[in-house]
């Protein structure tokens, strides 16, 4: 520590030099998290764009002088590698002393400004005093369309991140005060829907405009040179604050690795590999198993890898700790660049959010609850996690006219928002995942108002929980046809990583099922409707199994297929994923299994199954019934010597 | 005449009472009893004996009965409501326990699932019918009554004792549901039946239906009680209408707020809330936020222009309300927050708060078994409150119990004596507190410096000049009913209805837009603010409201093509009752996009797309008339006498002139380091502050602009409790 520093709180000691004391450091911090909220909340209110906001796929945070993070009003936590790697990149090729009051940079290249995948679009405004840059503020968003061959800039087929989206790197939208409208046109005249991606950029513009007053006041009120100083102090709290919690954690190795399967391209198996040793007060966190880049756009920069550790970081080994720049520094973060978390420029990175960095921050919440379940301490112990439902899949529809007369392209984004958390110890897993802080789903009359689609049932996916003594949460389906008088029909791009490799249970506790999704195709069920007739999305699947068509888990669409409108058209069944089951399901109490089946979220025969309950006739549980169950199940998984290839020898 | 506010809160039932004829105020207060009549019995009975008179002869002096309660949200916070039964459009049975999902925003990931939503309503009691409307209000399947029938039977059977309709797209074509209830009313007359259609217009299915599942949970209740409290009421010679406090900051008759209990939620903070707005106007200051801040929260409202400010609803465990309502944001901090010293290595914070002690055990000095360190505790250290008198008469504080538990939770860990932390722990509560302030006027496009302070609660005013001075606000008003703060406002309300509609049809393209598309577009927009103005006009004249007494304000929200903002606009009535026409309609986009540059600055509109009309809201005033009171708020002032002196710390030792609160005279004149004190509430007045009584008998504090705004006057002057 330097001399600056305060010491030890002992007896009797005197005032800090500098006047910095437990009352300022906590003043100051809960005055940035309350503006770090307030700029957010400015932002998701200005947006343009549904796809950023309904998911809660945004951020914001206050930077220091070096750009690194003072706070964090960040709800898609992945955004912090854009956040921490911004502002270095401006002043290594601007030059710091060429940034001015008044200028604002947009950002959205993955390679060189830190956006984790193009349509990740940031802003970043310098905030100075008395003539010196005190900070920055930072936005940043998902913007529905940034061009690129297709439709949502999700491009299956593009050899290299060119090819994907309009990129630009850190360029200011204003010089010193004075509005770029050129560039900003450059921008959005690249896109699909120039004017809601204009709306967006102006959106976080007038998040920025309040985040430098907010900021700018601050300083007046602290004195610039104190506040400098009290942001120091709060990153060397937090940091400390950290480290002390590391060494709860026994030293040691904890190794975990997530899959996620299919590149559009090839049928590979992706790897996300993590070896995780904590070392006395530091941990190391190593990336280098981890799979080579894809050929197509799953892959994320080292931006999309240290935003995917910042999700586990965060919420279970941190929590309680102001969240800025002094947490990241007891973490030491290792990848080889060219494997699918480091891309190598110039691979593509389309769906870098939903795969590498998700893959990255999936493999990290799993060695993080192994090296806290190893903790003494009951606190971080009862943070280990069985995993979330596990990436989005993504269902993006496009075609030329949406229920309006306007050109249409939606994300539907029930995805991120739409899948179960993983069970804990004492705890069944909750609505959504560690990586949208905010994530939430639209209601149906949402989507029924700005997509082209008529949703016929939107339901708990059942079974979609990973069964566990603590189970996952369940995940959704829903079934939809597309409607409307001036509805096109829709073509699309569809993926999901979990349909062969699900989220991984803890201790005994399952994976939920793969997700699988596609068109059901020549059945009456659009046709009925004109009769009085509705079919949910249950009965379609148990009326016409045979007429369901399971897409690969990476499809395009776009140029190729279509789903039609009117009578004999498809029906489009969308599944999100459950959370994964924490202990032996044969450890549940077989109330609360009975408890499911009657909310529906679990089935009779599953209950049987994989949770060995029987229920008596009047709906109860057979206890005797149960525990002989139990008992066979339990025998059964013992391995008695005898072959079980079903083959002969 | 009698005018009476009895507002029934979780603790204490509050009671004002104005008589016209002395033109006198008296207050009353009595513990909170679990039926209503009993409580009101006793607070009334306790009033009666005040004036002299029985409880028939007082009663029968009442010319105005206004009466708040926090009954109905206790219902829902307690698990106390009906079992309620859902009947929705054939697959979205499980929209309500999808729950849009929410996660929350947990930054810790157990936290995340253990705060994930949790229905009011058992599976089995939500049942399907077949029935459809699309994004456009058309029909696409028809409702089939005998199937309806059928599952309203089986619901029934099934033990459902209030039923609540949420279909698709009711707000748009409203008459599948209204058709539901009609049946449903006729089959059962004593079902609890909630349309959702009926109590909101918002969009979005999840959302009418948590509101309609509220508004069937506690009705069976309010119902009940509501009966109880006529009852005993009536017996005993009460001749005028009982009117209830709204969450809208308005009262309409108890006949009308039994067909929608979901209004009662929260009155007792809109009471607060219409009492600063009657003290607003009374001392001339249009603008004004108001504090509320009591054992366990701290309640921030304003108003605006002589205006309260209504939001657009909110949530009570996870169920969105979508009824407008007096914006009231909460924090938590109040005077039973715990101080928690989080240390890492050689650095500390001083946290204050969410956690309370609340009121059992309360803070430690109750000596009730509390042993953490709170904001009451740390104000008894300091020398703000007095350990001589019982808080609110009844608990008597212990001054060396707290000096312990500050010693070893707060000072201790930072090295620093008992005075030094317990300020240590006034400063972080009071920033809290000035944020919270803040944030709830610059969010808005308001400067903190245009706005007066009035601080209710018993626990408020020992923070409030401190809170003041952080923000540059000048003046600071404690009303002289301040611990009944909300009972007041009951007494000076005026009858409110509100009714909002959501119609986004209306879009104006700003590329330009051919003149006779936009003279249509006006026509529809007036005709659907006179559509929106009936409903609650319609309510005041059935409840017999002079024409002279009635009035309408009337909004649009709107946003640009895409946003989710909705930024609302007035719309003067005059204009809707002549119609609006092209250049009138032209006049409110621009007032919009005025409105909207000043909120968010120049940068953030892109003047491309379009501009979307998404709500239409109608608050309708049936005006009470109030006695005429013409007060001269100049008075000669005069230097009361003190009744002691005490020691206080304030980052330094201060020798402080205490003043009891019951024998200040209008115009007394007080100059700080001062204490006013009672047994309901303190004041501190800060060094160089000055405070009079005004002729209503509030305090009022004005604080010297060279003063106001001190930078960081608190935090530089705390660098002698330094953890260091």
């Amino acid at each position: 520590m330097s001399s600056g520093a305060l010491k030890a709180g002992t007896p009797g000691s005197e005032a800090a030099s500098d006047g910095v004391d437990a009352v300022t450091l906590q003043v100051v911090q809960n005055r940035l998290e309350t503006l770090m909220s307030l700029m957010t909340r400015t932002l998701e209110q200005l947006a343009g764009t549904a796809v950023g906001r309904e998911a809660g796929d945004y951020s914001t945070a206050f930077l220091d002088a070096d750009g690194k993070v003072a706070a964090f009003g960040s709800a898609v936590i992945t955004h912090l590698g854009h956040e921490v790697m911004i502002v270095p990149w401006i002043y290594e090729n601007y030059g710091r002393e060429n940034i001015v009051p008044g200028d604002i940079f947009l950002s959205n290249d993955p390679y060189t400004g830190g956006s984790v995948h193009a349509n990740d679009v940031g802003c970043v405004a310098p905030i100075f005093s008395e003539g010196e840059i005190l900070g920055w503020v930072f936005c940043d968003m998902h913007f529905a369309d940034v061009g690129g061959a297709v439709p949502g800039s999700f491009v299956p087929d593009a050899g290299d991140v060119m090819a994907e989206a309009v990129r630009f790197q850190p360029i200011r939208i204003y010089a010193g005060g004075e509005y770029r409208e050129d560039v900003v046109r450059a921008f959005v005249n690249n896109t699909r829907i120039p004017t809601r991606i204009a709306r967006d950029i102006s959106a976080e513009v007038g998040a920025l405009h309040f985040g430098v007053k907010a900021i700018t006041e601050l300083a007046a009120q602290y004195g610039d040179a104190n506040l400098r100083v009290i942001l120091a102090k709060l990153q060397a709290f937090s940091e400390q604050a950290f480290r002390e919690r590391i060494l709860k954690i026994p030293d040691g190795v904890y190794e975990w690795a997530d899959y996620m399967e299919d590149g559009f391209q090839e049928d590979n198996v992706y790897c996300a590999r993590v070896r995780l040793t904590v070392a006395g007060e530091d941990i190391y966190l190593d990336y280098r198993g981890s799979s080579p880049a894809a050929p197509a756009l799953l892959n994320c920069t080292r931006s999309g890898l240290i935003g995917g550790v910042m999700g586990p970081v965060m919420q279970q080994l941190t929590i309680g700790i102001p969240f800025n720049a002094g947490v990241m520094r007891p973490l030491h973060i290792r990848s080889d660049t060219g494997t699918w978390v480091d891309a190598q420029y110039p691979t593509p990175t389309g769906i870098a959010t939903g795969y590498g960095a998700w893959a990255v921050s999936d493999a990290t919440t799993g060695a993080a609850s192994l090296a806290l379940e190893a903790s003494g301490d009951e606190f971080l112990r009862l943070r280990a996690t069985a995993q979330a439902g596990g990436t989005t899949p993504l269902y993006l529809f496009s075609g030329p006219s949406d229920q309006y007369g306007d050109y249409s392209i939606f994300l539907n984004m029930d995805g991120p928002g739409g899948e179960g958390e993983g069970g804990l110890e004492g705890l069944d897993g909750g609505r959504g995942n560690n990586v949208c802080l905010y994530g939430s789903i639209p209601s149906v009359e949402a989507h029924e108002a700005s997509e082209p689609f008529l949703y016929l049932s939107r339901e708990i996916w059942q079974d979609s929980a990973g069964a566990g003594k603590w189970r996952g949460g369940f995940g959704l389906k829903a079934a939809v046809v597309v409607w409307g008088e001036k509805s096109s029909p829709q073509s699309g791009t569809f993926c999901t990583g979990r349909n062969s490799a699900p989220a991984q249970g803890l201790h005994g506790g399952y994976p939920p099922p793969g997700v699988y999704y596609g068109p059901v195709s020549g059945s009456p069920v659009v046709d009925e409707l004109d009769e009085g007739k509705l079919s949910t999305c249950s009965e379609v699947e148990d009326q016409y199994s045979d007429r369901f068509e399971s897409l690969a888990s990476k499809v395009m669409w776009v140029g190729k297929r279509e789903l039609g409108k009117g009578p004999g058209s498809e029906v489009f069944i969308m599944r999100h994923p459950g959370g994964a089951g924490f202990g032996d399901p044969l450890e549940r109490d077989p109330e609360a299994v009975i408890a499911d089946v009657r909310d529906g979220v679990v089935s009779a025969a599953a209950a049987a199954d994989a949770y060995g309950v029987v229920q008596a006739a009047d709906g109860s549980v057979d206890l005797a019934a149960t525990e002989e169950r139990r008992e066979q199940a339990r025998a059964a998984r013992v391995f008695d010597g005898s072959d079980r290839s079903g083959g002969t020898k | 005449m009698i005018r009476l506010g009895l507002d029934v809160g979780g603790t204490f039932a509050d009671l004002a009472v104005y008589d016209t004829e002395q033109e006198s105020f008296s207050q009353y207060k009595s513990l909170t009893t679990p039926d209503t009549a009993d409580c009101a019995a006793s607070c009334l009975q306790k009033a009666a004996e005040g004036h002299g008179l029985t409880l028939q002869e007082f009663l029968a002096k009442v010319d105005l009965f206004c009466f708040g309660s926090t009954h109905a949200l206790n219902t829902v916070l307690t698990d106390r409501g009906s079992r309620v039964g859902i009947l929705t459009t054939k697959g979205h049975r499980d929209s309500y326990f999808i729950a849009e999902m929410d996660r929350g925003g947990y930054h810790d990931i157990r936290e995340a699932s253990e705060r994930t939503f949790v229905p009011l309503v058992e599976r089995e009691l939500v049942a399907e019918v077949s029935e459809r409307i699309d994004f456009a209000g058309r029909v696409v399947v028809p409702l089939y009554e005998d199937e309806v029938r059928a599952k309203i039977t089986a619901l029934v059977e099934a033990g459902m004792e209030a039923l609540v309709i949420g279909f698709l797209w009711s707000h748009r074509y409203p008459q599948h549901e209204l058709r539901v209830a009609e049946i449903a009313r006729e089959m059962y007359p004593e079902l609890h039946v909630t349309a959702g259609s009926e109590i909101t217009g918002t969009l979005g299915e999840f959302t009418r239906l948590t509101t309609a599942v509220i508004n069937g949970y506690i009705g069976q209740r309010v119902e009940q009680q509501a009966a109880s409290l006529e009852k005993f009421l009536r017996e005993n010679g009460l001749a005028v209408p009982i009117l209830v406090m709204q969450l809208l900051g308005g009262v309409a008759p108890l006949p009308e707020v039994v067909r929608r209990p979901v209004m009662l939620l929260k009155s007792g903070p809109a009471g607060g809330t219409v009492a600063a707005a009657t003290v607003g106007a009374q001392l001339d200051l249009p603008n004004v936020v108001c504090l509320d801040m009591g054992g366990t929260s701290l309640d921030v409202s304003r108003i605006v222009d002589g205006e309260m400010q209504l939001n657009r609803g909110f949530a009570v465990r996870k169920h969105p309300i979508a009824v407008p309502g007096v914006e009231v944001a909460s924090i938590g901090s109040g005077g039973g927050s715990i101080a928690v010293v989080e240390q890492a290595g050689s650095l500390a914070r001083l946290r204050v708060g969410p956690e309370s002690a609340s009121s059992v055990p309360g803070p430690a000095s109750y000596g009730r078994g509390g042993e953490e360190a709170t904001v009451t505790d740390a104000n008894l250290i300091l020398g703000i409150l007095n350990p001589e008198i019982s808080l609110g008469g009844e608990i008597p504080l212990d001054l060396e119990k707290a000096t312990e538990v500050l010693d070893e939770k707060v000072a201790g860990p930072t090295g620093q004596s008992v005075v030094e932390a317990a300020w240590g722990i006034y400063q972080v509560v009071t920033a809290q507190m000035a944020d919270a302030v803040e944030d709830s006027l610059i969010s808005n496009g308001l400067d903190p410096r245009r706005f007066a302070l009035v601080s209710a609660g018993a626990a408020g005013s020992a923070h409030a000049t401190a809170i003041a001075s952080r923000l540059g606000i000048q003046k600071v008003v404690i009303p002289s009913f301040s611990p009944i703060f909300s009972a007041y406002g009951l007494m000076t309300t005026d009858i409110r209805h509100v009714y909002q509609s959501t119609d986004n049809t209306v879009r104006i393209e700003l590329d330009g837009i051919a003149d006779a598309d936009f003279a249509k577009e006006a026509a529809y927009v007036s005709e659907k603010l006179r559509a929106t103005a009936a409903h609650p006009l319609g309510l005041l004249e059935e409840e017999s409201i002079a024409p002279e007494n009635r009035s309408v304000s009337m909004f649009i929200d709107m946003r640009y093509s895409g946003q989710e903002l909705n930024l609302e606009v007035e719309v003067p009535f005059a204009t809707v009752e002549a119609g609006l026409d092209s250049e009138a309609f032209r006049a409110i986009l621009d007032s919009w996009t005025s409105k909207y540059k000043r909120v968010y600055g120049e940068g953030a509109v892109w003047n491309e797309g379009a501009i979307e009309l998404t709500n239409y809201r109608a608050v309708a005033v049936g005006r009470i008339p109030s006695p005429e009171m013409s007060i001269e708020l100049d008075v000669a002032r005069f230097e009361p006498e003190p009744s002691g002196e005490r020691r206080i710390y304030l980052g330094d030792w201060f020798d402080a002139k205490t003043y009891s609160d019951s024998s200040l005279e209008v115009g007394a004149a007080i100059t700080g380091p001062a204490i006013v004190e009672g047994n309901l509430m303190t004041t501190l007045i800060r060094p160089e502050e000055e405070a009079v009584v005004d002729p209503y008998g509030n305090l009022i504090v004005n604080l010297t602009p060279s003063r106001a705004h001190e930078s960081s006057a608190i935090s530089s002057s705390a660098s002698t409790m330094v953890v260091s």
